[in-house]
């Protein structure tokens, strides 16, 4: 199982469950990041979205291993989708086991804070009355991961 | 010297189009992009955006060598 990946489908979030499934973990901490219905009071009916896919496999895959090291007690895999996706849709998931919940909750934040930051993904939110904007919240950084 | 130049989310829009080949007296990707904003209405100052050369992303005083693909990227915003 790839600790990180671009999805073009719907994510099949039990199968994900299941492949993370280990008899030592006490705890499996999961995020579902999902399409919200409003931004800063407007109306939002979906959001598009879009990587520089062979840039961002590779960022996300190193960024994994990097948090994978940072957090040696863990087990994380993330799943980030790619296209038009509307309200109520899974678009970012991070899925970590380990033995105890404080290291879990730990690398789960550590990971969606770091994948939302550090690889080339971008949204346009679509509104209510047809219009639409690109968001652009972080600059990437020159240096390697 | 013929360059790729890839454009994505609102710096694609801007372009009209996901990719061109121009041939340019660049030596770096920041003449780069200092000769694309008279070709196109990018509002972005340099330092907002980030450079990818051959899917690596560098720093802008890189070296550019000729049939390089540079890409243009704009601030993130993935989640």
């Amino acid at each position: 199982m790839e600790a990180f990946a671009l999805a073009s489908e719907r994510l099949d979030i039990d199968s994900l469950i299941r492949q993370l499934d280990d008899p030592a973990a006490g705890a499996l901490v999961l995020f579902h990041g999902r399409v919200r219905n409003h931004h800063q009071g407007r109306a939002v009916t979906g959001l598009d979205y879009h990587a520089h896919m062979a840039l961002a496999a590779r960022e996300g895959s190193r960024l994994l291993d990097q948090l994978q090291a940072a957090h040696p007690t863990c087990r994380i895999v993330a799943r980030h989708r790619i296209g038009m996706l509307p309200v109520g849709e899974v678009a970012f998931w991070v899925g970590v086991t380990s033995a105890h919940r404080a290291e879990a909750f730990a690398a789960c934040e550590d990971c969606v804070r770091q994948v939302k930051s550090r690889v080339p993904i971008w949204k346009k939110e679509h509104y209510s009355d047809a219009s639409t904007a690109w968001l652009e919240q972080t600059v990437l950084k020159a240096e390697p991961l | 010297m013929k360059l790729t130049v890839c454009y994505f989310a609102s710096m694609r829009d801007l372009a009209a189009c996901d990719r061109e080949t121009i041939d340019s007296d660049a030596t770096t990707p920041a003449e780069l992009y200092r000769e694309l904003r008279t070709r196109h209405p990018f509002p972005h100052r340099q330092s907002e955006l980030a450079v990818a050369i051959d899917d690596e992303i560098t720093p802008w005083e890189t070296p550019l060598s000729a049939e390089a693909e540079v890409s243009l990227l704009p601030p993130v915003s993935g989640g």
